[in-house]
């Protein structure tokens, strides 16, 4: 009371001059920024091609697919040196569409079982290159073998496969792809250009498991040495803080049990590097190390406040 | 006609005791040499008496060069002290300590005055100074106008009242940084 009346008088005194008055004494504040960065991990890439061509002329049918395959290979090659591929399955071995091959879903569902055995710490994630250079929709049994592959790798794996189309346009917007590179003609460095510069953009896929950290030091052992006190001013949600007051409450520094906090990040399993979000979880605090009882104020048309009675950080914007 | 008359009458004997009264206060190629007190009011809760000493030069009767240096002894005005009392804050205006001014000096008119049986002879005189505002945290920059009197009292001393307007750039933690005050100085000083 006595503390609001002399601030009260203060301002009212400042309103008449130039003059404002200030603690000669403010608190001695600083902020520091807690900060805990996980960064993903590269999965092994495993691929497999699917080769469902349409050549008119039967003379370039082998030259198309083995163009193709090349460069599939190549690209994939480029974007990681952990890969494996899949062997190659051709939909259309005389380039017609009109063989009736259909899609070897056990092998493919074997091969990779086969894979995941081999690399247990990994998350396999299979990437399906579906390459089908007609202009058409899909024959309904074309879309619904791709579909069931699908599904099969997701009860297998627990996480689909990633389907990147190489396509016409009108295929595109069919089938639902994670990916999709335009199909132009057999041969086209600018398609391959496009291609292998779309594949390093997403791949390899990248992994963070979710992370539940043990109770860590929310402060540097120098901080905890020079503060008295302490507030927390924001948080990102990833964290919690047991023990440590609201935000912007003042709390004396106990240095036999410090500060902590621990992080909750949730788990990021293959995806694109495009889709990859970097966490960074942050927590500001402001330390007083010293005459944290006195005035600062924040806003010129506010009372000076003391620090440790104030709710909420102050050095942001202290005048 | 006979108030005319009368009026002649009357001021004929006065008209022959008349005098010019020849001009005393010369101070071209002079110094003026003074000290005395001072007092720097800028309305920022502290009180600011203070000691002042002048070094004058004319080259030329109309105006010199000046010279002032103050001793300031500041202290927290009554309504300072009790809100410092109550609540420990303080003025942010920094406490007046010194200055230092150099400037120009000119004289506007040239007068007399009798005053009783003395007569005095006057200097109304503008000057405006730059300088140093001296304070307990900084050398503030100061710039100051002021208009006064410089009195002959006798053959070597003299007298000198200056009122000023002082203003300086400060840092401050909240309030505007550009002060104004005033400065009223009175000094006695010797001609050389």
């Amino acid at each position: 009371m006595t503390t609001n009346k002399a601030a009260a008088i203060g301002v009212a005194l400042c309103a008449c001059g130039g003059t404002l008055f200030v603690d000669p004494n403010p608190p001695q504040l600083r902020r520091v920024v807690a900060q805990y960065s996980t960064h993903g991990a590269a999965e092994p890439l495993i691929y497999l091609s699917l080769l469902d061509l349409y050549v008119e002329d039967p003379n370039t049918c082998g030259f198309a697919k083995n163009w193709f395959s090349d460069v599939t290979q190549k690209a994939m090659q480029e974007t990681s040196s952990n890969q494996l591929a899949l062997a190659t399955q051709d939909l259309a071995p005389q380039c017609t569409q009109r063989e009736g091959v259909i899609l070897d879903t056990e092998s493919i569902l074997r091969d990779v079982q086969l894979l995941m055995a081999n690399n247990p710490l990994s998350h396999l994630r299979l990437v399906i290159v579906y390459a089908n250079n007609l202009n058409l929709s899909l024959p309904p049994e074309r879309s619904e073998s791709l579909r069931t592959l699908s599904a099969r790798l997701t009860a297998l794996q627990g996480w689909p496969p990633l389907l990147w189309l190489v396509s016409s346009k009108v295929i595109a917007k069919e089938v639902f792809a994670d990916a999709t590179s335009d199909w132009t003609y057999a041969g086209d460095p600018a398609m391959v250009t496009a291609f292998r510069a779309s594949l390093k953009l997403a791949l390899p896929l990248q992994s963070e498991v979710g992370t539940v950290s043990q109770l860590q030091p929310l402060l540097s052992s120098s901080d905890l040495g020079r503060a008295q006190q302490f507030k927390l001013c924001s948080s990102d949600p990833e964290a919690t803080l047991p023990g440590v007051p609201v935000l912007g409450m003042a709390a004396t520094l106990n240095r036999s049990t410090p500060p902590a906090w621990q992080i909750t990040l949730p788990p990021q399993i293959a995806v694109t590097k495009v889709g990859f979000t970097l966490h960074t979880v942050k927590a500001q605090v402001e330390l007083c190390d010293g005459n944290c009882d006195r005035y600062l104020k924040i806003d010129p048309d506010q009372l000076q406040q003391s620090w440790n009675v104030f709710r909420g950080c102050m050095l942001e914007g202290a005048k | 006609m006979r108030a005319l008359a009368l009026a002649l009458f009357v001021s004929l004997p006065a008209l022959a005791q008349t005098r010019v009264e020849p001009r005393l206060l010369i101070k071209e190629h002079h110094f003026f040499a003074s000290g005395g007190l001072t007092w720097l009011a800028r309305g920022d809760y502290y009180d600011s008496p203070g000691l002042i000493a002048q070094l004058s030069y004319y080259p030329i009767e109309q105006g010199g060069l000046d010279v002032q240096i103050a001793g300031l002894f500041s202290f927290l005005s009554t309504s300072g002290e009790e809100v410092f009392r109550v609540s420990g804050l303080v003025p942010d205006a920094h406490m007046p300590q010194g200055l230092l001014l150099v400037g120009w000096r000119h004289t506007l008119a040239y007068g007399k005055a009798a005053i009783g049986s003395q007569i005095f002879h006057f200097d109304l005189q503008g000057a405006g100074h730059i300088g140093t505002l001296i304070t307990d945290r900084a050398w503030t920059p100061a710039l100051s106008l002021s208009g006064g009197l410089l009195v002959r009292m006798s053959d070597r001393f003299f007298g000198q009242l200056d009122l000023g307007l002082l203003t300086n750039y400060e840092n401050r933690q909240q309030s505007f940084p550009v002060n104004f005050g005033f400065l009223p100085l009175l000094s006695i000083g010797i001609e050389l």
